[in-house]
């Protein structure tokens, strides 16, 4: 290897521009071959791979394209089908022209599984949008064809939107044979596949709809819970079980949600097991009970919501003085009053007093009378709750 | 024989109310969404509007506040939607909306609504 520029003692940029020109890095023969090698094969695989890249891109734009012309095709094709079997008259002459029509479908198109699907999805946006008759005549439809065996395998599938769909139809379609499975997915590791599976079972199973969370380990998030109580709230003819029955369960997420559903459904004999939970060690288990004593009113819990108050936090306190203004009765007002009068804190005290305003007449009696009275800080809390403008 | 103008952006949905409405023996005027339901009203004649609420680029309100601005107040509108919350329903109502059907809905019901606002 030779380096010229070294040679001169101090060049001039044209000398240093022309040297580097004339440089030559020249590899030492036993090297130069492999290096040489090595760049070949890094040319042929980029070129290869560039290749394969290409027509990776054409292959899926072409297949793309096809399905697509496909789809549209057999959309219009299932149409006709759809709509002929929904609002034609029902007759005898109908019956007949249903099952040729039937027939000529499922030797035509439902050999293969893409034209099973295309009908799978139309079915199954016609029957979210419409009830009634053409509800029935759509299901019956869909189990004619056995369109619920290809759905069933999709529980099985890796990809866990398709397992989300294939939950999500087969409950829309009431296809009981799939209880089973259904109930599996409601303790999955995957919270999606989870809630759609525990939402499925209200539909599937209307006798028992919450038996999945007995035992279930499984978070429940708020979000899921919110899920469920919309469900139940729009599921007709299911039956209620008592929320009080999983009141036990280890899985603090379970229950939080089963005081909520207490408090959806004005479980008011779940109250003992409430006054029981307010002394729970999860503090989110202890303020949705206190929450639901108050929206239950239970005043059965007063005494034991007074004796939970100084040890608990500023949280939960807060949710208490709520819950006691909502019960009312002789200990809560009493409670309260001392709050109002002699708490340490002023933040506590303007609680004590607003819970007291929402008691109803003695609570406002009182705060007038504490308006005109000698203590300086319950007279101005007073002042400002009394205040109509506010 | 009656033009119904009917909207909706659920092709599938779009093309068989269209079939049960032919069937029972109207004309149909389409629109997939909002803007063509508007430039529809602009440019057609007809007796009756269908709309759903959930449109792209211009929702069913609006559509239904510029057909009454055009036809008239005792124009007959019919919304479709999938929202059956109280605001929603007495908001259509407010807009001139003269039915208000939540979606699922059935077909037959529809063909009777139809006819009622038609006589």
């Amino acid at each position: 290897m030779t380096f010229p520029l070294l040679q001169h003692k101090v060049p001039d940029f044209y000398d240093c521009f022309r040297l580097i020109r004339e440089t030559r890095f020249e590899l030492p023969e036993s090297l130069a071959q492999p290096v040489v090698w090595l760049s070949l094969l890094i040319i042929v695989v980029s070129i290869l791979t560039s290749v394969a890249i290409l027509l990776s891109l054409f292959t899926y734009r072409f297949r793309s394209q096809y399905y697509q012309q496909k789809r549209s095709e057999l959309e219009k094709s299932y149409l006709l089908l759809l709509t002929g079997i929904i609002f034609e008259e029902e007759d005898e002459m109908h019956a007949q022209k249903k099952k040729k029509l039937i027939r000529h479908f499922q030797d035509e198109y439902l050999y293969k599984y893409f034209n099973r699907l295309i009908l799978r999805k139309q079915l199954f946006t016609l029957f979210k949008n419409f009830s009634g008759s053409a509800h029935d005549i759509l299901r019956n439809l869909y189990f004619e064809l056995q369109l619920e065996k290809d759905v069933l395998k999709n529980l099985n599938s890796f990809f866990y939107k398709r397992k989300i769909q294939a939950i999500r139809e087969l409950s829309l379609m009431q296809v009981k044979e799939s209880t089973p499975r259904i109930r599996k997915l409601t303790t999955h590791k995957n919270s999606l596949i989870r809630n759609e599976a525990q939402r499925a079972m209200l539909d599937l199973d209307k006798e028992n709809p919450f038996d999945f969370l007995t035992g279930n380990s499984q978070y429940l998030s708020d979000w899921d819970q919110v899920n469920l109580e919309i469900t139940s709230l729009k599921t007709e003819e299911l039956n209620i079980p008592y929320f009080d029955t999983w009141f036990n369960e280890k899985n603090p997420s379970i229950v939080q949600f089963c005081i909520k559903m207490c408090v959806r459904y004005n479980q008011f004999d779940a109250h003992p097991g409430l006054i029981r939970l307010l002394h729970s060690d999860n503090p989110k288990v202890t303020l949705e009970a206190a929450k639901a004593c108050g929206e239950l009113m239970i005043h059965e819990s007063a005494k034991a919501l007074i004796q939970l108050y100084p040890q608990t936090n500023s949280d939960i306190q807060k949710v208490i003085l709520n819950s006691l203004s909502k019960i009312g009765g002789a200990d809560a007002v009493v409670f309260l009053e001392s709050l109002y009068f002699n708490a340490p804190d002023d933040q506590e005290s303007f609680s004590a007093a607003l819970a007291l305003k929402t008691t109803g007449l003695y609570g406002e009696t009182l705060l007038a009378k504490a308006l005109k009275g000698n203590q300086q800080r319950s007279s101005l809390i007073a002042q400002h709750l009394l205040d109509e403008r506010l | 024989m009656k033009t119904i103008l009917l909207i909706e952006d659920e092709e599938l949905i779009l093309r068989a109310l269209e079939f049960r409405l032919k069937r029972d023996g109207y004309n149909v005027i389409k629109a997939a969404d909002g803007r063509e339901g508007l430039h529809q009203i602009e440019t057609n004649n007809f007796d009756l509007l269908i709309t759903d609420m959930m449109l792209p680029f211009n929702n069913g309100l609006e559509v239904v506040g510029k057909v009454k601005k055009i036809k008239g107040k005792a124009f007959p509108v019919i919304v479709l939607s999938n929202v059956g919350l109280e605001n929603t329903v007495l908001e259509a109502f407010k807009m001139g909306a003269d039915d208000y059907i939540t979606k699922p809905f059935s077909p037959a019901e529809l063909s009777i609504r139809v006819k009622r606002l038609l006589n």
